[in-house]
């Protein structure tokens, strides 16, 4: 699949989050979806974004709205399901 | 909230009312301003009591002579006072300023030139041949180059870009680097700003600092007000006697000799009348200034104050603003012309409005510009160019700040639960929203224009209504109309119209019904029924056609909005359960559960309506609503952001069949009439509502991009003769067909699996079933497997229902 109108964005919030700027990260992610509202990688990434600044239950959530879209796509539901643990041992 | 270190910032209450308090304290009977010293002279006099024995006259004099001495003292003091206290303090209220969303760009979007061109003018972009400069945009057919302007967002700021825009079939088909031709995947175009937080005769400016005064405005305002402002101490003697002089041999006022410093003190606290005192103080005040501040620092808060036009009930004020209203440019790239024009109507923005004395105005323009040319401000081929220039575009003066008091009244309500009212009318906040223009125009034009269209029945009048349009996935709140006159402002009927919602309850009727084991198939018995409450009046619900339908299924009583069908199901499943649904929804309150509640006697106002049917649009995901994505301090600091979040609350699976069942509703049910706007493909999901005697009209429904509530009626609450589909409907279609919706498709969960039932039997068809329909299903509850009573298999349905919580659950046990 050709990456979205949105994919420089997500490119640059995995720089950020890499980087500790998770606002910018989150504000990034928050823009890649208002673009792109149903890409389930997207929502993945904002729950990744969520993991890293502590917000555990939000984190599942965001994971569970990615489940909710990502169709057949094992690679995401596996990362989905492995941050939805890790999220679940923290809360 | 938390202070920001600028240096307007020191807290002392100014303004107009101080400045009249001032002038109060300085008229002749209020001695009030003497009170510290009229006890000191007390004791003076009685001192000098003592020695009029001796020398009574000489003594007298000298009395006189040290209470007027110490007296004017006291005066000038008090004026200093007066002077440091609004210069070093605060010296300008600034209005919280509310910007729209930004426009993101990129290839592929459905957005037409004309959109693009409308969206700039907005954001106050102007509309010329020059494109080289920020905030300027020339369409060429298909093609519109833009030169954004810098913006402070909260992730940091963008910088000014050039940009080329092509569409082909009203959508973008590539943007790229004006004169590189590189190209852009997203471009970012700088917001709106769609109105101020301020009282509603208010100042508004645009604050500049001293390095951002043009060269050429500054040599033009000493050149024609104030010539000798860098030689003279406040006030300059020779030129009042130049004006005296002047003005006699005229017989009236012709010239007037107030240099800058007087001219702003006179601005700054004094009033309009023309006294004497009232020159003695402004003499004394500009002398006072000069002793204390720099003339740049003069010149500064000279060119940020200055009065330059009005706005309806906002005044123009300072260079910064005038720029943008009368010219939609930056004060740096103004023409001489235009810098002749803002310094001419200092004299009298009133008499010489360009847009109500256009020859007044160019008169006095002409004249700044031969001022200018005679101080060799500009050359001859300079002036020429200037004096055959036209005074002003059509259009291009802004007007009509505060364009959507609806969508700004749900602003203010927001801010005003985290800001206090006089932070947000002075602190100079920036409240950055989503407000979507393009929705939002669409919204108004096409409420008004089908009210005014289902007037023309008879037994129509006075309607009134209201429509919320939200992101179908991040709950922000695109569009808002609180009443057919979208510019009048007052009553917000899209917040505080709260009406009975009708048959909008319904889908948490049948989403109880569904997450408890019933299927789309699922026989409903539409038959009559007699309620009997304790201390109530016996209570017989109709049908809308006032029929009984017997037998139906589940969906189609929904799709048709069968009132007993939903009555039976109801109390079967329990009222208590279809409330708790309609909480997890969104619904606010808890309401007691009386069996009417069943049919919608719940009284919600539609921005509430919208938050609900948030939950079935998102796929059951809870994502709370926003209007403000963030607030930013007047040094663009980040206050607060409000972020997205997301709670799932219903399985997707009973949200899926739901959805099917609200698509059919469209396709089959009361709100087929839809077809008259968008074509079936667009697969919407929605639902009627209408109240009583035709009191309310309700259509709430979205697509795969928005979601949209609009309710019709009257405000006295009498009948309006419409129902859902004949009042609410036209107008949510109207809406949605001028935005070009995309279409529905909705996520199928993976424990989904689709049948067909015999519309007769509810069974599955047999070999000659003529009339079937293809129903989804949770896996293994389908009409070819087994009986589809919810009595007898509940226990084993609802286990599936729940299945994929409980799979997620499993993974962390």
């Amino acid at each position: 699949m050709l990456p979205g109108p949105a994919h420089r964005l997500y490119n640059q919030a995995e720089a950020a989050m890499a980087s500790g700027q998770l606002e910018q990260a989150e504000m990034l992610m928050e823009r890649a979806l208002r673009i792109e509202p149903r890409n389930a990688l997207y929502w993945h990434t904002l729950a990744q974004v969520k993991y890293d600044k502590g917000e555990f239950e939000q984190t599942v959530q965001f994971c569970l709205k990615s489940e909710s879209l990502a169709r057949d796509n094992p690679e995401l539901h596996n990362v989905n399901r492995i941050l939805m643990e890790r999220a679940d041992k923290r809360r | 909230m938390a202070k920001s270190p600028q240096v307007w910032y020191i807290p002392v209450p100014v303004g107009r009312a101080e400045a009249t308090a001032a002038e109060q304290a300085q008229s002749p009977g209020d001695l009030s301003c003497f009170a510290q010293g009229s006890k000191y002279l007390k004791n003076t006099t009685e001192n000098m009591t003592k020695m009029t024995v001796r020398r009574p006259l000489i003594t007298l004099a000298a009395a006189i002579l040290l209470i007027s001495s110490l007296a004017s003292g006291l005066y000038v003091l008090r004026l200093d006072g007066v002077i440091r206290e609004k210069f070093d303090g605060k010296r300008w209220s600034l209005p919280a300023v509310v910007y729209a969303r930004p426009l993101e760009l990129y290839a592929g979007l459905a957005f037409s030139p004309k959109m693009l061109e409308d969206e700039l003018q907005l954001a106050g972009y102007r509309n010329d041949s020059d494109d080289s400069r920020p905030g300027g945009f020339r369409r060429q057919g298909d093609t519109i180059h833009i030169v954004s302007r810098d913006f402070q967002y909260p992730s940091g700021p963008e910088k000014s870009e050039r940009i080329t825009v092509r569409f082909t079939a009203d959508r973008v088909q590539a943007i790229e680097q004006t004169g590189t031709a590189v190209p852009l995947d997203l471009v970012r175009i700088d917001p709106a700003r769609i109105g101020s937080f301020h009282p509603i005769e208010h100042e508004d400016r645009l604050l500049l600092q001293r390095a951002e005064l043009p060269d050429l405005l500054i040599k033009t305002l000493l050149a024609v007000e104030d010539q000798h402002f860098f030689e003279h101490r406040g006030v300059a003697p020779s030129s009042i006697m130049r004006a005296l002089l002047a003005n006699l041999r005229a017989g009236s006022t012709v010239q007037g000799g107030s240099t800058l410093s007087q001219q702003l003190v006179k601005n700054f606290y004094l009033s309009n009348e023309r006294t004497l005192l009232r020159k003695i103080n402004e003499a004394i005040m500009a002398l006072l200034l000069e002793l204390h501040y720099s003339k740049d620092e003069i010149l500064t808060a000279y060119a940020n104050e200055i009065f330059l036009g009005q706005d309806g009930g906002r005044a123009v004020h300072g260079f910064g603003l005038a720029s943008q209203f009368y010219f939609r440019r930056d004060l740096a790239d103004l023409s001489a012309e235009q810098v002749a024009l803002l310094v001419g109507i200092i004299k009298g923005p009133t008499f010489f409005d360009p847009r109500k004395k256009p020859e007044d105005c160019h008169k006095r323009r002409d004249l700044v510009l031969g001022i200018m040319h005679s101080h060799d401000i500009i050359n001859e081929a300079e002036y020429r160019q200037a004096t055959a220039a036209p005074l002003i575009r059509d259009g291009q003066i802004m007007s009509g700040f505060n364009r959507f008091p609806a969508f700004l009244d749900l602003i203010k309500r927001q801010l005003r639960q985290e800001y206090r009212e006089e932070d947000l009318q002075s602190e100079g906040l920036k409240i950055l929203t989503t407000l979507d223009p393009q929705v939002q125009w669409q919204v108004e034009r096409h409420l008004a224009r089908t009210l005014t269209d289902l007037e023309k029945q008879a037994g129509r009048s006075q309607l009134e209504g209201a429509a919320v349009v939200t992101n179908r996935e991040n709950g922000e709140i695109l569009a808002l109309a609180g009443g057919r006159q979208a510019t009048a402002g007052g009553f917000n009927r899209a917040i505080e119209a709260k009406r009975p919602i009708g048959s909008l309850i319904k889908p948490a009727v049948y989403l109880t019904a569904l997450g408890q084991g019933y299927t789309l198939a699922s026989p409903l018995e539409d038959r009559a029924v007699v309620l009997q409450e304790k201390g109530a009046k016996t209570w017989r619900p109709e049908n809308y056609d006032k029929k009984e339908h017997g037998r139906v299924p589940l969906y189609l009583a929904l799709a048709n909005s069968y009132n007993l069908a939903t009555i039976n199901l109801g109390l079967k499943i329990g009222v208590d359960k279809v409330i708790a649904t309609a909480a997890a929804l969104g619904m606010p309150g808890k309401p007691e559960p009386y069996p009417s509640f069943l049919l919608g006697t719940a009284e919600m106002s539609p921005l509430e309506v919208s938050q609900m049917y948030q939950t079935l649009a998102s796929d059951g995901f809870f994502i709370p609503q926003r209007a403000i994505t963030s607030v930013l301090a007047a040094d663009n600091t980040l206050l607060k952001r409000f972020g997205l979040s997301v709670e799932q609350r219903f399985p997707a699976e009973t949200i899926f069949l739901l959805n099917t069942a609200l698509q059919r509703a469209i396709s089959e049910g009361t709100a087929h009439s839809l077809s008259r706007y968008l074509p079936a493909a667009t697969a919407v999901a929605g639902k009627t509502g209408t109240t009583d005697n035709l009191r309310d009209s309700w259509f709430a429904g979205f697509t795969g991009d928005r979601l949209a509530v609009v309710w019709v009626g009257r405000d006295d609450n009498t009948p309006a003769g419409v129902t859902g589909s004949s009042g609410a409907l036209p107008v949510w279609g109207e809406i949605m067909r001028a935005l070009h919706p995309q279409t529905l498709a909705l996520q199928q969960p993976p424990g989904i699996e689709w049948a067909k039932i015999d519309k007769q039997t509810l069974a599955a068809p047999g070999l000659f079933g003529a009339d079937s329909t293809l129903l989804p299903f949770l896996a293994g509850t389908g009409p070819d497997r087994e009986t589809i009573l919810p009595s007898l298999d509940t226990e084993k349905i609802e286990k599936k229902a729940k299945g994929v919580l409980n799979t997620v659950r499993g993974w962390f046990e």
